[in-house]
């Protein structure tokens, strides 16, 4: 009885110093100029505006993950992205999972109208609002870059790995918004 | 141990473990690291 106690005590002090630990440094990183991939960010204040024409957005398959805020509430969020067809798209994975729903909080409020923000790579600050793309033969494209880029299949990606990933984006598993200039 | 004295580790626990958050970066990262790892592995 004494050693079931000992454990319980040991185990509740554990929870404890790791729900302390989570919820400190999402306070910390909250404020911050930028967001890491775990915890939302605060307000993107650094690095140029951007003005004038859209630039040629292929230079982003070298980039890994991009800063991305939505205005209200204000909070950025660290991401992949995606160029196709010289548009450029973000993804929001796991959307039907549990962890994902809390995860992606992001996603979700930018599909329920929170949808204008700010994209920031390279230091560069681009306005943006999220468009949310569920089907269409524009997620062929998507798909074959989400898969080349971030899952490492080998291109050409094949026609039906394509459609396996399309399919998963319809289904709703897997969120895309284009980000389209504002 | 009483449930007084456990009370008492508990909340130093929590302010020391702010604390260190606080003043040392570099935890804040790897904690960072090791929830990503999870996430990856556990949120499909």
């Amino acid at each position: 009885m004494k050693i079931l106690k000992i454990m319980l005590q040991v185990i509740g002090f554990v929870v404890l110093i790791g729900a302390v630990s989570i919820g400190t440094l999402r306070i910390q990183r909250s404020s911050a100029d930028g967001a890491t991939v775990v915890f939302p960010g605060g307000e993107l204040v650094s690095g140029e505006l951007h003005t004038g024409p859209e630039p040629d957005w292929s230079f982003t398959d070298d980039i890994f993950t991009i800063e991305l805020q939505l205005n209200d509430p204000m909070a950025t969020r660290r991401i992949f992205i995606l160029e196709s067809e010289g548009k450029i798209y973000v993804v929001s994975g796991y959307m039907k999972s549990f962890l994902g729903k809390i995860w992606k909080e992001w996603a979700f409020d930018a599909d329920e109208g929170n949808d204008e923000g700010v994209l920031r790579v390279n230091n560069v600050r681009y306005p943006r609002q999220l468009v949310r793309i569920k089907e269409g033969d524009v997620l062929d494209g998507v798909s074959a870059k989400l898969l080349a880029k971030y899952s490492g299949v080998p291109t050409p990606v094949s026609a039906t790995a394509i459609a396996t990933a399309r399919a998963d984006i319809e289904d709703g598993n897997s969120w895309i918004f284009e980000l389209a200039p504002r | 141990m009483t449930l007084r004295n456990y009370l008492i580790v508990c909340a130093a626990g929590a302010v020391l473990t702010v604390l260190v958050l606080l003043l040392v970066p570099s935890i804040g990262e790897t904690i960072e690291g090791a929830l990503i790892a999870f996430l990856s592995s556990n949120a499909a």
